[in-house]
């Protein structure tokens, strides 16, 4: 071939190489932006179609909308076809663009490629040690930035950037990042001091206290077991024998569940593992040396072990019959301890429970009379278990646990005992309202419901407030009264339209929240020491055999369903997703759908 | 007469050919009438079953077998490029536009590796035959496969238009990279969690990307961005996906320094013409290195010394990376990753719901059960602690607390290993007297074949030996 028919084919075929590249160069930038568009157009997600359809629902009778929607749908549709079809047509062009310019610029290459020209015969030992000793520094190069990358990650991954390690929810974070050998299975979670305490949201997805979040009974997850059996194992994920007896319920953070026993010399704190039942840590609270340990006599029905614990997820605090209050992080390192003087002048022996609010510690401390001046509610630093306040009730001794509401512009913590029921700022104690509607032992905690807050003694009445007053609201703001069904234990639940009474006896009545009118009443043939709890449309009532009730909270009494827990019990359970933990005498149960 | 190169590409164009499917039709849910009104029935001719959708997954056995024996032939025994290109184009056109790049011996690995590592997941004969046959052939025959069977190196093979050579030092470190990925992809499939290899594989979206009729095509744009960056790569760089990242590839250059014959660039011996020097565009022809007399070899002793004490030090260090590793690596799996999203939206660190929290939220299933099985998957990485009382007194318990390994401590403790070993090969001075194809890193395309001038003689000797008189 001659010189000239050879330039000639190698620019013929550079040429051609240029124009299909810039050919198929066109073509894939159509088809990127024929699929963003395509993509991001979704005909049946189109605003327009939507909008008219929402507005042909409002006015199903315009026929001029139909059209409409007729006709956006079908020029959506024959848009999306459309594209399809140019999708399809363009893959084509591409592939056979790119084919087409491989090929010319392979031709363009191959026939200016010349022939082979013997080369000068180099060092080959010293070039092959040169390049050996170039690629080993490569190599070794390559190895180190891998390394960097691989330590750079762990950092960050350690440092907070994943999710596991900066987790507000102590207890959850710590699993994902290997075990522990000192904690089984489960890494010991963070309980940094530092942190700042929980959102009221946060708090509202774990048990952290006596009834519950707020106190009130009820659970923030609908799907809780509605059956088990304690003797077959039916739905018992796991039983763990509590070392001593207590008749304090457990409370739940995370991963986590706390629970106290005690008898007359030794008191101790647990940590049980959620997922397996494992007690992680054991924890003695011994009375702080300065003080003598003073003997109490409590009821044996009360126990030296009666107040429920109560947890943040940082700090995990309980009190006992003698005045021993002490405060662990959840890890189970002990942060402070002291003791509060033993209550004496309680006749049953001390029984409300512990509540926190944000730093603040919350200590009801009721005992003797309303004249003896005794009565306490202490606010103590969770930190350093420091007094903050100190509010003096004129009240006698209760047994009830406070809740602490929003309400009125702002938050309230409730307090009852005889004579009052009464409102405080939980940040300074200082009172904000009083009800004189209580008269002799109040054991039953009061709960609040759509606006209105409900306090009962089986002395008097069941009583429905409204929290939006000052100073003395009982001629002003106690909405209702109701007198059948009165608890002389339990605590009352409310959903905020009907209330329920369970007392001992299990008389069960139930109430409308608004107006007091009895909406039915029940004699459920057992007997009730735990308070009635509600699971989204579920109420459940456990009775003092371990058997729990599970009925309808609908406008008559309707039972779905009974559970055994093969175990008696005095106390409330405790309800998170998909779960039931429950105190027996002997055992803390863990209930769930599936074994874990 | 020798016959025309063109020939091959014709009779392999024929001999891959399909059959036409119908189109099919597409899929879009129909509006609904408040009126009553009924849609009309569309009427379409009955559809064709493609070839390709009654075809077993046998057949494409046999098809791989069969193209290998052709690509050993071609490399050994006809030993031509044109045959070997017309053998890269058919298996581009069969194993890569009409299957689309599936099944292939390079995913397979991920589908082996999770039937060893888990008792509940089987694997198909027909992917096990796809994995163990190119491993076979190249244990005889070294990277036949490679040649002109692969379809993803088929792609690079053909694009490649104006190699440039990469360095040496540059190509050894790269190449250590396919064992890396390697190392990683075993680990993601053994646990179950993704198969990086296919969601990462750079050609498959450029397989799908014709809409052949009977067949539905397109693919995502960030796999199309992929298949252009390599493509581009390759028109330059000779086979950068194969040399560089391939994983199959990392086991096949094992393998195929172990192999029983060996592709030759002469047929006969070696006259050291030095014509072939730059006839490779992979970098896989190997220069002679004699020993020369009163050069110092102690240097290179104690180099050798160090690096083999070196081998167990970075498998080590591979392995404690690895180990740490563990919990971000495990995110790949979905189990991790819901439960991670569920305690970030119970923790109110996010606002929004995913379909994947959703759908676990509704199935009513207890959050501390998913959070369980995200610590046991999180546990194949890391590893979990053991214990065993070793001495028990009165007053105490010595207790010895061990790590037993989990999968991603392996990983990088074979990912060390190869570092430590590459090491070891780069500082053992082999001696040689010819130009040789590198056993590792010949793809035994035939391209060299045509550079030596021993090779060409022996064709003459071959025509005259045919020519008609």
């Amino acid at each position: 071939m001659t010189e000239d028919r050879s330039a000639l084919r190698i620019r013929v075929a550079s040429r051609a190489a240029i124009v299909l590249g810039i050919f198929t160069l066109a073509v894939a930038i159509a088809l990127v932006i024929n699929d963003r568009r395509t993509r991001f157009k979704d005909p049946l997600e189109s605003p327009e179609l939507v909008g008219r359809k929402e507005a042909l629902r409002a006015t199903p009778r315009d026929d001029s909308l139909k059209g409409a929607i007729r006709e956006v749908d079908r020029d959506l549709r024959a848009e999306y076809f459309r594209r399809q079809a140019f999708a399809a047509r363009g893959g084509y062009l591409l592939v056979l663009g790119l084919a087409g310019f491989v090929i010319a610029v392979r031709l363009s290459v191959a026939w200016r490629k010349r022939p082979p020209e013997p080369k000068p015969m180099p060092a080959f030992l010293e070039r092959r040690m040169r390049d050996a000793g170039r690629a080993r520094w490569s190599v070794s190069a390559l190895g180190f930035i891998l390394v960097a990358g691989a330590v750079v990650w762990i950092a960050l991954s350690a440092s907070g950037c994943y999710v596991e390690t900066v987790d507000v929810s102590a207890g959850g974070g710590g699993a994902e990042r290997g075990a522990d050998p000192k904690a089984g299975k489960v890494a010991p979670a963070k309980a940094p001091r530092d942190m700042p305490p929980p959102s009221r949201e946060e708090v509202r997805k774990h048990w952290p206290r006596f009834r519950g979040p707020d106190g009130l009974g009820i659970s923030a997850y609908a799907n809780t077991p509605a059956t088990w059996n304690g003797a077959t194992g039916e739905n018992i994920l796991w039983k763990a024998p509590v070392p001593l007896p207590g008749e304090n319920s457990p409370v739940v953070w995370g991963d986590r569940v706390f629970l106290t026993g005690a008898t007359e010399e030794v008191r101790e704190v647990y940590c049980f593992d959620a997922a397996s039942g494992a007690i992680l840590w054991t924890k003695p609270v011994e009375t702080p040396s300065s003080r003598p340990p003073t003997p109490v006599d409590p009821l044996d029905a009360t126990g030296f072990a009666a107040p429920t614990a109560v947890t943040d997820g940082r700090f995990v605090c309980a009190i006992f019959a003698n005045g021993d209050i002490a405060c662990f992080d959840v890890d189970g390192k002990a942060v402070w301890a002291r003791n509060l003087g033993a209550p004496m002048e309680n006749a049953y022996g001390h029984g409300a429970s512990l509540l926190m609010h944000g730093d603040l510690l919350l200590v009801p401390y009721d005992q003797g009379t309303d004249e003896d001046g005794l009565s306490r509610l202490y606010a103590l630093n969770v930190r350093t278990g420091k007094p903050v306040w100190e509010a003096k009730r004129p009240v006698g001794s209760s047994w009830a646990t406070p809740i602490i509401i929003d309400a009125a512009g702002g938050l309230q913590l409730i307090a009852a005992a005889d004579p009052f029921a009464i409102a405080y700022d939980p940040e300074n104690g200082t009172e904000i309202w009083r009800a004189s509607i209580l008269k002799g032992d109040v054991a039953s905690s009061p709960v609040f419901g759509d606006g209105l807050v409900y306090t009962v003694t089986v002395d008097t009445e069941l009583c429905a407030t409204k929290p939006d007053g000052k100073g003395d609201v009982t001629k002003t703001h106690v909405l209702w009264k109701a007198e059948d069904g009165l608890p002389d234990i339990t605590s009352p639940l409310t959903d905020g339209k009907h209330v329920w009474l369970l007392p001992t006896d299990g008389y069960l009545v139930c109430y409308d929240a608004k107006t007091g009118k009895k909406v039915y009443e029940q004699e459920v043939d057992a007997r009730f020491n735990g308070s009635p709890s509600l699971a989204g449309d579920k109420l459940y009532l456990l009775d003092m055999k371990g058997v729990m009730r599970i009925i309808s909270s609908g406008p008559e009494y309707k039972e779905i369903g009974t559970a055994e827990l093969g175990e008696k019990s005095n106390c409330s359970p405790a309800f998170l997703a998909g779960r039931i933990y429950i105190r027996g005498k002997e055992h803390l149960y863990a209930i769930g759908g599936a074994k874990s | 007469m020798k016959p025309s190169p063109l020939f091959p590409i014709v009779a392999i164009l024929i001999a891959f050919g399909s059959a036409v499917p119908a189109h099919a039709a597409q899929r879009f849910p129909p509006p609904e009438f408040d009126t009553g009104y009924r849609l009309p029935v569309t009427e379409t001719p009955g559809r064709r079953v493609a070839l390709r959708d009654s075809l077993p997954d046998h057949a494409d056995v046999a098809a791989l077998a069969g193209a290998i024996v052709l690509a050993t032939v071609f490399a050994y025994k006809v030993r031509s490029r044109p045959w070997m290109l017309a053998l890269t184009i058919g298996s581009l056109l069969y194993f890569g536009f009409y299957r689309r790049g599936c099944i292939c011996p390079i995913g397979s690995i991920q589908n082996v590796t999770e039937g060893l590592f888990n008792s509940g997941a089987g694997v198909p004969i027909a992917v096990l035959l796809f994995f163990l046959i190119p491993l076979v052939a190249a244990l005889l025959f070294g990277r036949t496969f490679c040649a002109s069977v692969c379809p993803l190196g088929a792609v690079q093979d053909v694009v490649l238009a104006k190699p440039v050579a990469v360095p040496p030092w540059l190509d050894h470190a790269l190449g250590l990279l396919a064992y890396v990925y390697l190392a990683l992809a075993v680990l993601l499939a053994a646990t179950q969690s993704v198969y990086v290899i296919c969601e990462y594989d750079p050609f498959v979206s450029l397989f799908r990307l014709v809409d052949l009729p009977g067949m539905e095509g397109g693919g995502p744009v960030h796999g199309l961005t992929l298949a252009a960056i390599f493509v581009s790569a390759a028109v330059f760089i000779g086979r950068p996906y194969c040399r560089y990242l391939c994983p199959y590839g990392a086991l096949l250059r094992f393998l195929s320094r172990l192999s029983w014959k060996r592709v030759t660039i002469t047929p006969d011996r070696c006259v050291q013409c030095t014509l072939c020097t730059d006839a490779c565009p992979f970098g896989a022809i190997r220069m002679p290195t004699p020993l020369v007399p009163g050069v110092p070899r102690t240097a290179g002793k104690t180099r050798l010394a160090a690096a083999l004490l070196l081998v167990p030090v970075l498998a080590l260090l591979g392995g404690y990376l690895g180990y740490r590793l563990g919990p971000p690596l495990s995110r790949a799996h979905a189990q991790v990753r819901l439960a991670d999203r569920i305690r970030l939206e119970d923790a109110g660190a996010v606002a929004d719901t995913t379909e994947a929290s959703d759908a676990f939220r509704a199935t009513g299933r207890p959050v501390d059960e998913l959070y369980a099985e995200a610590r046991a998957v999180t546990e194949r990485f890391t590893g979990r602690w053991t214990h065993r009382d070793i001495l028990t007194t009165k007053t105490k318990i010595v207790r010895l607390w061990v790590l037993r390994p989990g999968l991603a401590a392996w990983a990088g403790a074979i990912a060390g290993l190869v570092f430590g070993l590459k090491l070891v090969e780069l500082s053992i001075r082999r001696r040689r007297t010819d130009w040789e194809a590198d056993r590792a890193g010949c793809v035994a395309c035939a391209r060299c074949f045509a550079y030596c001038p021993v090779e060409r003689a022996t064709e003459e000797k071959k025509e005259i030996a045919w020519k008609p008189i």
